[in-house]
């Protein structure tokens, strides 16, 4: 596909032409403070486009924390009609690690696997996909913008990725100082790449060097094949112990994790509407796991934490060969007690291999 | 010798004789700029310690979980002590568990705060000078803006709560086995980013901080919102001072304000 | 696309009091419009959702067998979900989803002697079985079919009907046991259903096991039927976690990399020892 040019004073322009079309989306800067955050874009100069990540990832707009599952009618015990529609809509400024992690919540959210029985019979069930996110990802066209500066948590490297790749996107904008290079992954990014000028060959190479010198900034490597291969059988290891002393069981590694995807479900009934919710849940609560009898299976925060731990690296990846993290390091920098994953990734290599 | 040194030395040996079982301490993180709480259970890993102005966090926190797990020795500054003495006081640890190290506050958490370990069974380095008593200027802005405005402050910041209770699990007065917005039977509290339900949520837990927050202000550094809880935590104190004259986890001697009935308490509430 | 999340109405025809501590009961429900009723096919085993609009949904094994003409589920009353549907009316209508999870291995039980063990009120899904094995279609395609099934006290086994019926059939080996007989004496045997399981000593030769109960009785019928000959890809059991899509997607109800209610409930003891001890 044709890279293309998209100079920094047209952005506004840019940015309104595809406002008539359609919603959208960009990093907003959170009142008072240095973060971003994605919202509906009204007016071109809102959008805040020097932000290392956005304080939460891009999941939230195709995940809500809180979104309706349906409506019901108060105290009718079998009311339920289907929450609305969303409107189509563009997503800028989306870090190459938060799109990819979309393709990892593809694989949850719009798998269409059939249940199987316990000798794999003919017979299925299904399908299975969620009717919700997968029209959020069908409205959707994500517009990535590289990273030429990864922070120092960040290590897309190791996890499949990269501060220029595309993986999940449909058009990446990479900063060359006064303009974007603008290269579309995908018809629907080639189609709102049309109208720009045709990138020169200088442009590109402009892009590739950046590319090769951000990724050289990331110094982070590990194995994970391996790693998967060791702790698959790690599950009664006392390492455990030992790396979940300093978790103190709060949900921030979750909520701010793109690839995290665990959700409640729970009515709200007010005096005139009802709905049934789904919230972000996290892992790392006990009453994530608690039966109605009290038993439960991960009573601690030691096999929460392993938990989480297996399901990104050992589980997720043995049924859908990728793992469930995408490097973007919001779990490092906004960890409470300091937990630095890759350390924790490094201590079990060490101590299982 | 410093500070630093002198505390990896002590820890070491109180680790070699046996004295502890545990050390709680901090120690460098990965990256620059960060440190970690550390558990330390070998002589051979007190090398590991460090303490400097990255050390914040209050680790009286980490307590309730390490009852009966042996004797502990904590690395105390003065926020973390003051919150020792109200889990002593709570009678949320057994004194005779507890070896506490006090050693001065290296970061740069609250000034305002007391600096040095207000309880200890030893002082490692020099005392720091405490800060002289100061108005508290951005509590007395707060305190000058119209109830209204004051909600609208706080309903702006609240509303970015993700409901991801880091506030409360690095609070060392958060150790309730069933916190009330977990409790389903009677359900208080929606578990969702709703406005109403996580104003509900944090009002409540100022309410249950009154007389015993500290002021280390972990909550606040915890939050990955950005969410500036210590406004509320010190309006809540400063009342609780004016009210009864009493500063939170300065003495295990002071009786508990909210729990302690005297004849001398305002009861204006009965009309 | 179809919808998972949409529960359709189903009416509570009958409501039954499945025990002397009246924590357990019984619903028939059925299908208020034809086209649900119609789509809904299922095999023992797997389950369902109710759904109790402005209160929540939650998980139940179905106990009925697929030619019954109402879908049933026994539910004890443990939490605030199954509170209010024990408040429940006759002629009330709530919502349903599902089926989801797999079944029981019909096809490897085909031509075998069928053993199944349970206790308390797990019963469930091996009621629907039995129901399901005993239907005139399908008896002939399935040797002996032993019975365990215990519970703490007479009083609190449930379908006493039907077991009554069952202990008189020729097509069903069943042994009803009690941990405590409290002066009741219909042919009932004293005893752990473990231990009578010992006793009875059902052939293994060319016969598969379904056990479901609570984990102590699960982790004491295991060496009983490893000694009786009983290899682990012929030992099923259904396992309960929590859940809250039934889908696979909310993440919680996981052992190891299987979710229960996706590649579950079902799982041979076989899979069973292969994943983690996490539930």
């Amino acid at each position: 596909m044709t890279a293309r040019l998209l100079p920094k004073k047209d952005l506004p322009g840019f940015i309104a032409a595809l406002a008539k079309k359609q919603e959208v989306w960009a990093p907003v800067r959170i009142q008072s403070q240095e973060a971003a955050r994605f919202s509906r874009i009204d007016r071109p100069e809102d959008i805040c486009l020097d932000y290392l990540n956005t304080k939460l990832p891009v999941k939230e707009l195709f995940f809500p924390q809180r979104e309706v599952m349906f409506t019901f009618n108060p105290g009718e015990r079998s009311s339920a009609q289907a929450s609305a529609q969303v409107r189509e809509r563009v997503v800028l400024g989306v870090r190459p690690c938060d799109a990819a992690a979309l393709e990892l919540f593809d694989k949850v959210f719009v798998d269409e696997s059939k249940t199987a029985s316990p000798l794999a019979e003919s017979k299925t069930a299904g399908p299975l996909a969620d009717p919700y996110y997968k029209e959020r990802r069908d409205k959707t066209t994500l517009i990535g913008l590289a990273c030429n500066a990864p922070g120092q948590a960040c290590f897309c490297t190791a996890t499949d990725g990269g501060p220029h790749s595309t993986r999940g996107l449909d058009l990446l904008l990479i900063d060359l100082g006064d303009r974007f290079l603008a290269r579309p992954v995908t018809a629907k990014g080639e189609a709102l790449a049309k109208g720009l000028a045709r990138a020169k060959d200088k442009d590109i190479s402009l892009a590739d060097e950046l590319a090769e010198e951000a990724r050289a900034t990331m110094d982070f490597a590990i194995e994970l094949k391996q790693l998967q291969k060791s702790l698959d059988k790690a599950f009664d290891h006392e390492v455990w112990h030992r790396l979940s002393l300093p978790c103190v069981n709060c949900g921030v590694c979750t909520y701010v994790c793109p690839a995290c995807h665990c959700f409640d479900v729970t009515d709200e009934e007010y005096k005139d509407s009802g709905a049934r919710i789904r919230t972000w849940d996290s892992c790392q609560f006990s009453l994530f796991t608690r039966h109605a009898s009290g038993h439960n299976p991960r009573p601690d925060g030691m096999s929460r934490m392993r938990n989480r731990t297996l399901h990104k690296f050992c589980y997720f990846p043995k049924t859908q060969d990728k793992v469930l993290c995408v490097g973007c390091g919001r779990c490092i920098t906004e960890c409470p007690a300091g937990i630095d994953l890759r350390e924790t990734l490094e201590t079990l290599r060490d101590t299982l291999s | 010798m410093s500070t630093e040194a002198a505390l990896r030395d002590r820890c070491r040996a109180l680790l070699q004789s046996g004295e502890v079982a545990l050390v709680v301490g901090y120690r460098a993180a990965r990256t620059g700029g960060n440190c970690t709480p550390a558990f330390v259970t070998g002589p051979d890993q007190a090398e590991l310690l460090v303490l400097d102005k990255t050390c914040h966090h209050n680790l009286a926190a980490y307590l309730p979980g390490l009852r009966h797990k042996g004797r502990v020795a904590v690395v105390s500054t003065g926020p973390t002590s003051r919150s020792i003495v109200n889990l002593l006081k709570e009678n949320q640890f057994d004194r005779k568990d507890l070896h506490i190290i006090g050693v001065p506050d290296p970061s740069s958490a609250p000034a305002s705060n007391v600096r040095n370990a207000v309880l200890f069974d030893e002082f490692i380095g020099d005392k720091a000078d405490e800060p002289a008593p100061a108005p508290d200027q951005d509590l007395a802005a707060f305190e000058a803006k119209t109830p209204a405005e004051r909600w609208e402050i706080l309903f702006a910041d609240l509303s970015n709560c993700i409901r991801c209770y880091a506030c409360r699990q690095v609070c060392p007065n958060c150790y309730c086995p069933t916190c009330f917005v977990d409790a389903s039977r009677p359900q208080r509290v929606g578990r969702t980013p709703d406005r109403s339900d996580t104003i509900m949520f944090h009002v409540m837990r100022a309410m249950h901080m009154a007389g015993r927050c500290v002021e280390c202000g972990a909550c606040a550094r915890a939050c990955p919102m950005g969410i500036d809880l210590m406004v509320i935590n010190r309006k809540v104190a400063a009342i609780v001072r004016d009210r009864f004259g009493h500063v939170s986890g300065m003495s295990l001697d002071d009786p508990l304000p909210l729990t302690t009935f005297t004849p001398e308490d305002g009861q204006e509430f009965i009309e | 696309m179809t919808n998972p999340w949409l529960p359709v109405p189903v009416r509570v025809d009958r409501i039954t009091i499945e025990n002397e501590a009246r924590d357990l009961k019984t619903f028939e429900l059925s299908f208020v419009n034809d086209a649900d009723r119609k789509a809904f096919s299922f095999i023992p085993g797997q389950f369902g959702f109710i759904s109790l609009s402005g209160v929540g949904e939650a998980p139940f094994g179905i106990a009925s067998a697929p030619h019954e003409e109402r879908v049933r589920y026994t539910v004890k009353k443990a939490g605030v979900f199954t509170a209010a549907l024990h408040e429940i009316d006759e002629g009330a209508v709530v919502g349903m989803r599902g089926p989801y999870g797999n079944w029981y291995p019909f096809d490897l039980m085909k031509g075998r002697d069928v053993v199944i063990v349970s206790g308390g009120f797990s019963f469930t899904t091996l009621r629907s079985t039995i129901v399901h094995m005993l239907g005139p279609e399908l008896r002939k395609d399935f040797g002996r079919l032993t019975v365990i099934y215990g519970a703490r006290s007479p009083g609190e086994l449930m379908y006493k009907d039907e077991l009554r019926a069952w202990e008189k059939s020729p097509d069903i080996e069943l042994t009803l046991c009690v941990d405590c007989l409290d002066g009741e004496c219909w042919p009932l045997t004293e005893g752990l259903v473990p231990n009578v399981l010992k006793q009875l000593a059902p052939d293994s030769g060319n016969a598969v096991a379904l056990v479901c109960g609570p984990p102590i009785m699960i982790r004491f019928t295991h060496p009983v039927l490893k000694e009786l000959g009983f290899p682990p890809d012929r030992v099923f059991l259904s396992l309960e976690n929590r859940m809250k899509c039934g889908i696979g997607k909310c993440g919680r109800c996981n052992i190891g990399e299987k979710y229960v209610c996706k590649d579950g409930p079902v799982f041979s003891y076989e899979q069973l020892l292969s994943l983690p001890a996490d539930y």
